[in-house]
């Protein structure tokens, strides 16, 4: 996993070794390298205050980055000016200007950046609208919108300057949850038929895992790991990764590497294959996501299984949690098929299949092993020409 | 006894439920505001309005109605006009000069505040103490400080210079503009707290957005600032024109109306006829030519503003 992605020449926009920190203490972004080829869709993801939004505003140009360079195409844009850019940006709360209908909105940068004549900025306009469905609007201003409408324009008011860069910080954390699945898959096929470029704030992990062709995880101002997001989910690079990636979060336990077993708040057998990865580390994190654990083990299966009694459990359609708290104290969270057959206070066994398990030094977090990705693929097939 | 309690109970019960119909009609809160109004404001209004039509002095008992003689002979006084004209170049050149002083001032400090500068606090208030002390000491203080001679501390730093003396107060160009500056001077600061307070509501992000959509710092004024001003500065227009309409202590204290009648305003005038001269009835004529070009002006402002939604 490699923290930093290496810069090649075919870049369109670079970020070296970018830093920004507030009155000499605060540091809100460190050493921050990330590279995006022309027509990519990356998505920077982490808790509130990790330091995307700021990356962002520094790739748009309102702040200036502390030491670092940033590139777009090749040339550093570092003390240039936003205007300067020609990247285009959506806000967390639209930004539109409230004076102005949405036709006004969605045409002031043009107006601003180019010498096109009214016939052709209204030309532009018009198309834009009808791309994104917000022809109706044009003569409306922003007060008289619904968020979702008010998103739609100020969509339209970045792509209408046909920018080089495309920048969202959050652009659907305000809208209910049905617009915001619809908004998505919208943005997505937006992105790909404009081709450009595109960097995606968001601190919404099912948006990250959905949208990016890329997905770049930051925690505490540094990028944690930058892969597809299958391999952030199936390979994270460290435990933060991990327990930030997936829905529930990953389930761990600390305990010492005794070779042949991890003693901790549970005594878990290792493997050959774990007691390699975990030589030469005292303290090892056993990390298994909640869909591979099972709470009815098979009758043979001895090895890797415990004795819990269920917390809660939590239906949500076709699968449930169940939350478990296992004797020796450590919680773990199952998803399991269905609606299971046992309620709270229950005594069950919860089985860890080893084959299953990721396993992080326990001191600086990296990973030491990930199990086989399990076959993804499903029974879907595109219909063959012809047919 | 159960009875006699149940009976003040239904009574308190019905009082309460009165008392919280009461509550929820507008008309009661606004009841203080409109009583106020009307003892304090309306009702002199209209006793102006009225006095205007007679011929009620202070020396004489008894007043008699005299129809619109007191306009009649407003409009026939040359030296009435030639006021109006004193009267409208100083409000005129007031209402420029507070509201872009004003706007330039608070523009800095807003610039300021945005990009973390320290001390704003006591910059709006030492330019804010100007506004609290009265005019007609503000008239004094530019009165001793435009000195005609090397003891007038502008004069003095003039002289030095080698210019001067200035005839600030004899001459009656530089008497008007005298009273102009002392004025701004003084009303400068409440355009300032007014824009300022408009320009912190306008956001942040706003400006950000602009700045991607590449607009410049002209750009951005232009299409953000003044639009989202818009309705404090329709507001501060409207008071400055009120104020420098209704100026009077400063310009007393200052030059009294002097040389000749250079620097008197219609207020001033008002303050002569009622109460150097006790005919009531002029002043309370010119009192309502006043209250007419006020009303006339805000009527314009609506209108130049394009405010009537907001409003």
């Amino acid at each position: 996993m490699s923290r930093h992605d290496n810069t090649t020449t075919e870049e369109y926009l670079e970020l070296v070794a970018v830093a920004k920190t507030y009155g000499g203490t605060t540091t809100a972004v460190e050493d921050v390298t990330l590279s995006l080829e022309e027509g990519e869709l990356l998505v920077l993801v982490g808790p509130s205050g990790c330091g995307k939004s700021t990356t962002l505003r520094m790739i748009a140009g309102l702040e200036d980055p502390t030491t670092g360079d940033i590139r777009i195409d090749g040339s550093s844009v570092v003390g240039t000016e936003p205007e300067a850019r020609n990247i285009a940006m959506v806000f967390q709360n639209y930004a539109l200007y409230p004076h102005m209908t949405a036709r006004e909105n969605i045409g002031f940068g043009l107006r601003m950046t180019t010498d096109l004549s009214e016939d052709i900025v209204a030309e532009r306009v018009e198309s834009v609208a009808e791309t994104l469905d917000v022809t109706d609007l044009l003569e409306d201003t922003p007060d008289e919108m619904s968020g979702g409408q008010q998103q739609r324009v100020a969509l339209g008011r970045a792509i209408v300057r046909d920018p080089s860069v495309f920048l969202l910080d959050e652009p659907l954390s305000n809208l209910d949850a049905t617009l915001r699945a619809q908004m998505r898959t919208e943005i997505q096929q937006l992105q790909r038929e404009l081709d450009v470029t595109t960097v995606y704030v968001t601190h919404d992990q099912t948006e990250a895992m959905t949208m990016g062709d890329r997905v770049a995880v930051l925690s505490d101002g540094q990028i944690q790991q930058v892969d597809t997001p299958l391999a952030c989910y199936y390979e994270p690079a460290n435990l933060f990764v991990a327990g930030f990636v997936g829905e529930p979060s990953m389930n761990t336990v600390t305990a010492r590497n005794e070779r042949n077993r991890f003693v901790g708040p549970i005594e878990y057998p290792a493997t050959t294959q774990l007691a390699e990865a975990a030589d030469g580390v005292e303290r090892v994190t056993v990390g298994i996501r909640p869909e591979d654990v099972s709470v009815r083990p098979d009758e043979e299966a001895e090895t890797a299984t415990f004795l819990g009694t269920v917390d809660v459990i939590e239906p949500v359609g076709e699968r449930s949690f169940v939350h478990v708290t296992l004797e020796g104290g450590p919680h773990v969270t199952a998803a399991v098929d269905g609606t299971p057959r046992v309620s709270e206070l229950d005594r069950i066994e919860v089985r860890l299949p080893p084959d299953r398990v990721h396993l992080f030094d326990a001191e600086t977090g990296e990973a030491l092993h990930h199990p086989q990705r399990r076959s993804t693929a499903t029974g879907l097939h595109p219909v063959a020409d012809g047919e | 006894m159960a009875t006699a309690d149940s009976t003040t109970e239904q009574v308190l019960t019905r009082v309460r439920a009165t008392w919280r119909r009461l509550l929820e009609q507008p008309l009661v809160w606004l009841a203080p505001t409109l009583v106020l109004l009307a003892v304090f404001q309306l009702y002199p209004m209209l006793e102006a309005v009225l006095m205007s039509f007679t011929d009620e002095s202070l020396v004489r008992p008894g007043a008699e109605f005299v129809g619109i003689q007191q306009y009649a002979r407003l409009a026939t006084d040359p030296e009435f006009w030639e006021m109006l004209r004193v009267t409208a170049v100083y409000a005129f050149s007031s209402v420029v000069l507070h509201v872009l002083l004003g706007l330039v001032l608070a523009l800095a400090i807003d610039y300021g505040v945005r990009r973390g500068l320290r001390g704003h606090l006591t910059t709006r208030v030492s330019v804010l103490l100007a506004w609290i002390v009265p005019g007609i000491i503000i008239g004094l203080v530019w009165k001793v400080m435009l000195v005609e001679s090397q003891f007038g501390a502008i004069n003095h730093f003039l002289g030095l210079v080698g210019v001067g003396p200035v005839p600030f107060r004899s001459d009656p160009t530089l008497a008007l503009a005298s009273t102009i500056a002392a004025g701004t001077w003084r009303g400068t600061a409440f355009s300032m707290i007014m824009i300022y307070g408009g320009l912190q509501r306008v956001p942040t992000r706003l400006y950000e957005a602009a700045r991607v959509d590449g607009a410049g710092r002209w750009h951005r004024f232009r299409h953000v600032t003044l639009p989202q001003l818009k309705s404090v500065l329709f507001v501060t227009t409207v008071l400055v024109t009120i104020y420098a309409l209704n100026t009077f202590d400063l310009i007393f204290a200052l030059t009294g109306g002097g040389p000749g009648r250079a620097t008197q305003v219609l207020a001033l005038f008002m303050y002569q006829e009622a109460f150097q001269d006790y005919a009531l009835g002029r002043g309370a004529a010119i009192a309502v030519v006043m209250l007419a070009a006020n009303l006339l002006l805000t009527g314009v402002y609506l209108y130049a503003f394009d405010i009537s939604e907001e409003v």
